[in-house]
């Protein structure tokens, strides 16, 4: 199965963005990854789930941006695991996470009229204004000396392990796992610290004692080939 | 130049420092591909967070925050923006409209980030304040060329830790934010109408013995007007002596107190269109 053939709905909000060539020369793999399994019918309908979530979430931003607060209390059932699971992965503090996670959400709140559903998925847009604010409070509380010691506890290929792990503790999370295994390990730690540890490019490379290009490399070209993998899609 | 475009993918899982981020964000408001390059990963990126990978929310949160949004002002779409959000109706039907480079999503979306900590200690009365997000360069570069200027009269202005209501009250008030080069982040509210601005930040790094952060007016291509001056510290608020309706750029940096240059003399350490 192509993957043009799963992925019906999400396509023309691609195309709408009217980033389609760039899209398709350097991010999007119009085809399944030669070297990936064909999708099944199980994987294609959880595409397509996927997408019907994609487009209710929408639907609740809309609504929540005229103000509805029903729909913003829906969208809160919706996406609060998630967000606040980014945002406990990159504090490791219930406190912290719960005091930003109620910050971002107020965001939402605020921000909800400035949600353009062509430039990508409501979870995305939540997800990354849950990010910065976790990587924000996170590289603005915890003291240097203290995260270092939190992260220097394990070598840095074990806390990055015990990451994945709690990622993938789950059956859902069979297609993370998947995307994982394919990623090289210096892939896999760079973008571990980078997104769970809150680290920056610089930081990452020196922790793993790599060239900061090589850093920069290894995080770009591992986000995009879990991009097959993730079957993510806005 | 290719290296500037490899920023994005730290960019999207904010692994820049402030520098890079800074620099990145230039950019990305002149550079359609990286925009959709953040747009991409992101969408990868937040993919990478599964709700198992951590506890669940705490129940009480959920009353916490649906109280937290009673009374909380909402902002408008984007200015310049087809109001889509507003009027369209659920139905999925494309939409062809250009948009505007100077309103672009990451970048908006960070400024309104950074605005939203501050517009939250200024006031949630600021119900029109719209936060538009400009690329500086080409400010900051004329702005640095700039020698033979008149000295203007700066006269001193009341400081206080909270910005006049009236001057966010103004319907025509903006909250402009961005990071200076030494990290600070700092945010100009402006209203033409009122010919008034104003100079916030939250936690400005002190300028150094003898120094003092020095604001600046630009109108034109060619004038640059000093205005007034600050220390540096925690809530800080400096209303620029003026004018600024005619302005069309604010501008900070460094110099030595009591120095009245007429034209900066260190580099500009951020700046705003107007």
């Amino acid at each position: 199965m192509s993957a043009l053939l799963v992925e019906p709905t999400t396509r023309p909000l691609r195309e709408r963005s009217g980033y389609g060539r760039r899209v398709n020369l350097h991010v999007v793999a119009d085809e399944p990854e030669p070297s990936g399994p064909p999708e099944d019918d199980a994987a294609a309908a959880q595409r397509t789930d996927r997408a019907q979530e994609a487009a209710d979430l929408a639907g609740l931003l809309r609504r929540v941006a005229r103000g509805d607060s029903e729909a913003f209390a829906r969208l809160y059932d919706a996406t609060s695991a998630r967000t606040y699971g980014v945002i406990w992965r990159v504090l490791r503090s219930a406190d912290h996470a719960a005091e930003v996670t109620q910050e971002v959400y107020t965001e939402v709140w605020r921000q909800a009229a400035r949600f353009e559903e062509s430039k990508g998925s409501a979870t995305a847009w939540i997800t990354t204004m849950a990010h910065r604010r976790a990587v924000d409070r996170v590289r603005s509380v915890t003291s240097e000396v203290a995260r270092d010691e939190h992260y220097a506890r394990a070598e840095p290929g074990r806390e990055v392990d015990h990451v994945w792990e709690g990622v993938s503790s789950r059956l859902d999370a069979d297609r993370v796992r998947k995307g994982m295994e394919s990623l090289t390990p210096i892939q896999r730690e760079a973008l571990a610290l980078a997104y769970f540890g809150g680290y920056t490019q610089s930081q990452v490379a020196e922790r793993l004692k790599l060239p900061l290009g090589t850093v920069k490399t290894r995080i770009r070209d591992g986000l995009i080939s879990l991009r097959s993998t993730l079957g993510v899609e806005s | 130049m290719s290296e500037i475009h490899d920023a994005a993918a730290a960019y999207a899982l904010d692994a820049l420092d402030p520098a890079e981020q800074e620099e990145f964000e230039l950019h990305l408001a002149g550079c359609a591909d990286c925009r959709t390059e953040v747009a991409e990963l992101r969408e990868i990126a937040s993919g990478l967070v599964l709700p198992a990978g951590a506890p669940p929310p705490p129940p009480a949160l959920r009353a916490s925050v649906l109280a937290g949004i009673v009374g909380v002002e909402q902002l408008p779409p984007t200015a310049g923006r087809p109001r889509r959000a507003m009027a369209s109706t659920e139905a999925d039907e494309p939409v062809a409209a250009p948009v505007p480079v100077a309103a672009a999503d990451p970048l908006d979306e960070l400024a309104l980030r950074r605005a939203s900590r501050r517009a939250r200690a200024l006031s949630f009365a600021v119900a029109a304040v719209t936060v538009v997000a400009l690329a500086l360069g080409g400010v900051v570069y004329s702005l640095a060329r700039q020698s033979d200027t008149p000295p203007v009269a700066s006269p001193p202005v009341s400081q206080g830790p909270q910005v006049d209501p009236s001057l966010l009250a103004a319907p025509d008030a903006e909250i402009l934010p961005t990071t200076l080069k030494n990290g600070a982040k700092v945010s100009f509210v402006v209203s033409k109408s009122q010919n008034r601005a104003a100079f916030v930040s939250t936690d400005l790094p002190l300028p150094g013995v003898g120094n003092v952060y020095h604001l600046w007016t630009l109108k034109g291509d060619t004038v640059v007007r000093p205005d007034t001056t600050l220390p540096g510290g925690t809530n800080q608020v400096q209303l620029f002596s003026g004018p600024v309706d005619d302005s069309n750029a604010l501008a900070v940096n460094i110099e030595p107190a009591g120095s009245n240059p007429s034209a900066p003399t260190t580099p500009v350490l951020g700046a705003v269109k107007i």
